[in-house]
């Protein structure tokens, strides 16, 4: 049930949490944008079409707007999802920076934002021709626009169509652009057919000029070049006629230098042509050897940005390269070339457990304007690496003279002991182990006991040897008896009789006496017989006549007592 | 009887260093395959790294250089500081692998603990628990004394020893015991997300050393540099 309960929920959150939430975005067609140049704004959302947005006056609509939608089937929910399109074309006549956006849109879970975008309007590059005042004697005359006669290698080149007209045009048939009779990269600023209408003054006259088919040209060679003219079909309305006349035109020819770049390169030049920046950064500062970290090179400008060259990295020592650089583009074509900027992620080794500045990366690029190569460095990286180091990489001239250095092929041919494992973990090794300790405390509690209780041990050895004692004064006495010798048997009796009950209870034998014998734990009848022992003893001492019968009936009984108190004291 | 056991072993361990010897002839006059042959037999026999570092020696002699850095790493396993099986291995990983720099398999700590075979680490753990059985014993006495003192002293000390020499014991059986690491020949390698099953479109890179995390019957679990971890099928890869 449980589990049931488990799986429904992981199954509930993870629809909402894989569903797409509902948004609204905008995109431009270009961030940067020169006065009067077309760009589109598209607007995009899945929560309905109903947009509110409320864009800059300066911008004006210079082609109208186009909706559509799509719809598609969501993996994660199942469930069809519409995408609703508004894009429009605009323009805008001042330069100057435009905010667009946000675009608001309602949903039943409230008011959703879309993100803003900062369109840069600028100054239009300008573009040289021939003079059109000098055609003034034809009523339709084309010119080749072009941004310079003269340029480097790798510097943009742009060019665009001009029509003017001093008859009123009707409509435009055909174009056929120039021809750069080179080899180029070629990118479109604007669509081939598309053309502008405004007024221009020539000398002194308002007339009307076409412009449009305007080309963002890297030529690939130095050289001089010629420009092929373009050819234009049109109707006019020839004076006040209302049957409208068909004409073409071909435009007037051009060429264009196209200049190598001068000598005396940096090493560190990497083909860029324009004017750039570098940023260099790394992700996080902390690592421990062996780690592949990200180190970030970003270098943003207008030019032929997106044929620029890897930089070249110098690395501290305990750092290697790991593999080849990623790169990463945002680059828009405009009047200015490609612009926007173009990250290398180069993926590093650390091999050394330590602190290390990363020198910002150092590159060179011509700019045209000065007609100079300028070098860029970006900001040094500071960071740290903890732990053991590994191989490091060794310098060129080091592992060159390594290469020179054969393998070391010579052969193992006298063998050494090999190594035995299996002694480990086996009984043996944990009795080895365990036994000592084990021993050392049995030993050490026993010996430590030994001497707490030495005392008590050696009157428990008395005690237990009174009786043997005791038992060997009686020998002596019947040794005694035997050999007629009247006095020392009664003292080895007395002896006998004293030596147990001190040793009995700890005393010295001269502690024992009459009043001695009263204090101790036994019976009356027991006390009477040790004292009649001792009388009798003290009573032969001055008698003359013994019996004998007397003499071994005292050393039965003697022995007989010692029994006794033996199991009692 | 007692005799007969004696010649036969002493045949025994003729025949036994004969394969090494005859290994070594057959290098000597270029007849590298058969000194594999024999070298292989008397690892078999032996499991003397010796024979690892001249297998590694023929097969760069037969221009095999995947096989010769597996054999010389496969000796730093049971060698690690044999300073000869670390120069050739570093100089061929780096012909091998164009930028790349060759690491040691295991770390300086490793390097000194598995220099000496497990069982030299058994009998030290096993001095080490008779002095601190000895400390015990004097620190045990009634006596205030130096004796005690040292006994105490010793207590502290022939632990740490002891506790030291007898993982290094358990590490280095350990280490001898299981395969840690396994090399890629070539790229083609089939990889599992379980044992066997569930193959993944991963790509070994060649002549890569990956850590081997876990054995199943015939199957490892490596880990890659990214820190993911699959399976492949032991005889598919170079194994150590």
């Amino acid at each position: 049930m449980v589990k049931h309960i488990l799986t429904y929920s992981l199954l509930f959150i993870a629809s909402f949490t894989l569903a797409q939430s509902a948004y609204v975005k905008i995109k431009t067609s270009a961030l940067k944008v020169e006065e009067n140049e077309p760009f589109r704004v598209a607007i995009e959302s899945n929560a309905g079409n109903d947009f509110e947005y409320d864009f800059p006056d300066e911008l004006l609509d210079a082609g109208g707007t186009s909706t559509s939608q799509q719809s598609y089937v969501d993996m994660n929910t199942r469930q069809a999802v519409m995408i609703y399109m508004k894009t429009s074309t605009y323009v805008v006549k001042e330069k100057g920076k435009y905010k667009i956006g946000p675009v608001k849109i309602q949903t039943k879970n409230g008011e959703i934002s879309s993100n803003t975008i900062i369109i840069e309007v600028v100054e239009p590059v300008n573009l040289t021709s021939e003079n059109p005042g000098d055609n003034m004697d034809q009523n339709f005359f084309g010119i080749i626009q072009q941004s310079a006669k003269e340029l480097y290698e790798g510097q943009p080149l742009i060019l665009s169509s001009k029509l003017y007209a001093q008859q009123e045009l009707f409509t435009l048939l055909d174009y056929q652009s120039f021809v750069f009779e080179g080899a180029a990269e070629e990118h479109y600023l604007q669509a081939p057919g598309s053309f502008q209408r405004s007024d221009e003054i020539v000398n002194n006259k308002k007339i009307e000029v076409i412009s449009g088919g305007k080309v963002l040209l890297f030529p690939e060679q130095s050289g001089l070049y010629d420009l092929e003219p373009f050819r234009i079909a049109f109707n006019y309305r020839l004076n006040n006629s209302n049957r409208p006349q068909r004409s073409i035109i071909t435009s007037n020819r051009s060429e264009v230098l196209i200049k190598p770049l001068p000598d005396g390169a940096p090493s560190s030049f990497i083909g860029a042509v324009g004017n750039y920046k570098v940023n260099c950064k790394t992700e996080g500062k902390s690592f421990k050897v062996g780690d592949v970290f990200e180190y970030r090179v970003r270098i943003s400008g207008a030019g032929n940005l997106h044929n620029i060259e890897t930089p070249k990295l110098e690395l501290p020592k305990g750092l290697t390269l790991y593999g080849d650089p990623e790169i990463h583009d945002s680059i828009f074509f405009n009047t200015r070339g490609a612009e926007g900027s173009k990250t290398f992620v180069y993926n590093l080794q650390v091999l050394q457990g330590k602190s290390f500045k990363l020198p910002g990366v150092k590159i060179a690029y011509f700019d045209p304007e000065t007609e100079k190569y300028i070098e860029v460095e970006g900001d040094k990286v500071k960071i740290r690496a903890k732990g053991e180091s590994i191989a490091l990489p060794e310098s060129k001239k080091k592992k060159e003279e390594k290469a020179e250095e054969p393998l070391r092929t010579i052969l193992v041919d006298v063998r050494s002991d090999e190594k035995e494992n299996d002694f480990y973990n086996s009984g043996l090794f944990w009795t080895g182990v365990g036994t000592p300790i084990s021993l050392a405390f049995v030993f050490g509690f026993f010996v430590k006991y030994r001497n707490e209780n030495e005392e008590s041990i050696a009157l428990n050895q008395k005690k237990k040897q009174a009786k043997k004692l005791a038992v060997d004064e009686l020998s002596k006495a019947k040794a005694a008896l035997a050999a007629n010798n009247q006095e020392e048997f009664y003292v080895e009796i007395a002896h006998a009789l004293k030596l147990f009950i001190a040793n009995k209870r700890n005393i010295d034998t001269a502690q024992v006496t009459r009043s001695y014998i009263d204090t101790l734990n036994c019976t009356a009848e027991q006390k009477q017989s040790i004292i009649s022992i001792f009388n009798q003893c003290d009573e032969a001492k001055y008698s003359l006549l013994l019996e004998r019968e007397n003499q071994e009936m005292l050393l039965e009984n003697t022995a007989q007592i010692v029994n006794e108190l033996n199991e009692i004291l | 009887m007692r005799q007969l056991l004696l010649a036969s072993f002493i045949i025994l361990a003729g025949l036994v260093h004969a394969n090494f010897e005859q290994g070594v002839a057959y290098y000597q006059d270029k007849a590298y395959k058969k000194a594999i042959n024999a070298f292989e037999k008397d690892w078999d026999s032996t499991q003397n790294s010796a024979n690892l570092y001249n297998i590694a020696l023929c097969e760069l002699m037969l221009e095999h250089p995947e096989k010769a850095l597996y054999f010389f790493e496969k000796t730093l396993k049971y060698e690690p500081n044999n300073t000869d099986a670390i120069y050739n291995a570093s100089h061929l990983f780096s012909e091998m692998n164009e930028g790349s720099y060759w690491q040691h398999p295991y770390s300086w700590i490793g390097r000194f603990v598995f220099k000496f075979s497990s069982n030299t680490w058994s009998y030290l753990s096993i001095f080490f628990a008779l002095l601190l059985g000895l400390s015990i014993f004097f620190s045990l006495q009634p006596q205030k004394g130096t004796r005690k003192k040292i006994g105490q002293f010793g207590i502290v000390i022939t632990f740490l020893f002891l506790v030291v020499s007898t993982m290094a014991a358990k590490y280095s059986h350990a280490h001898f015991v299981a395969t840690e690491f396994a090399f890629s020949p070539h790229t083609d390698i089939a990889t599992y997300i379980s044992p066997g099953k569930n193959p993944t479109e991963v790509k070994l890179e060649q002549n890569q050393r990956y850590k081997v995390k876990a054995q199943h019957e015939n199957f490892l679990q490596i880990q890659l540099k990214t820190g993911e971890k699959v399976w492949v099928a032991q005889k598919d890869v170079l194994s150590y």
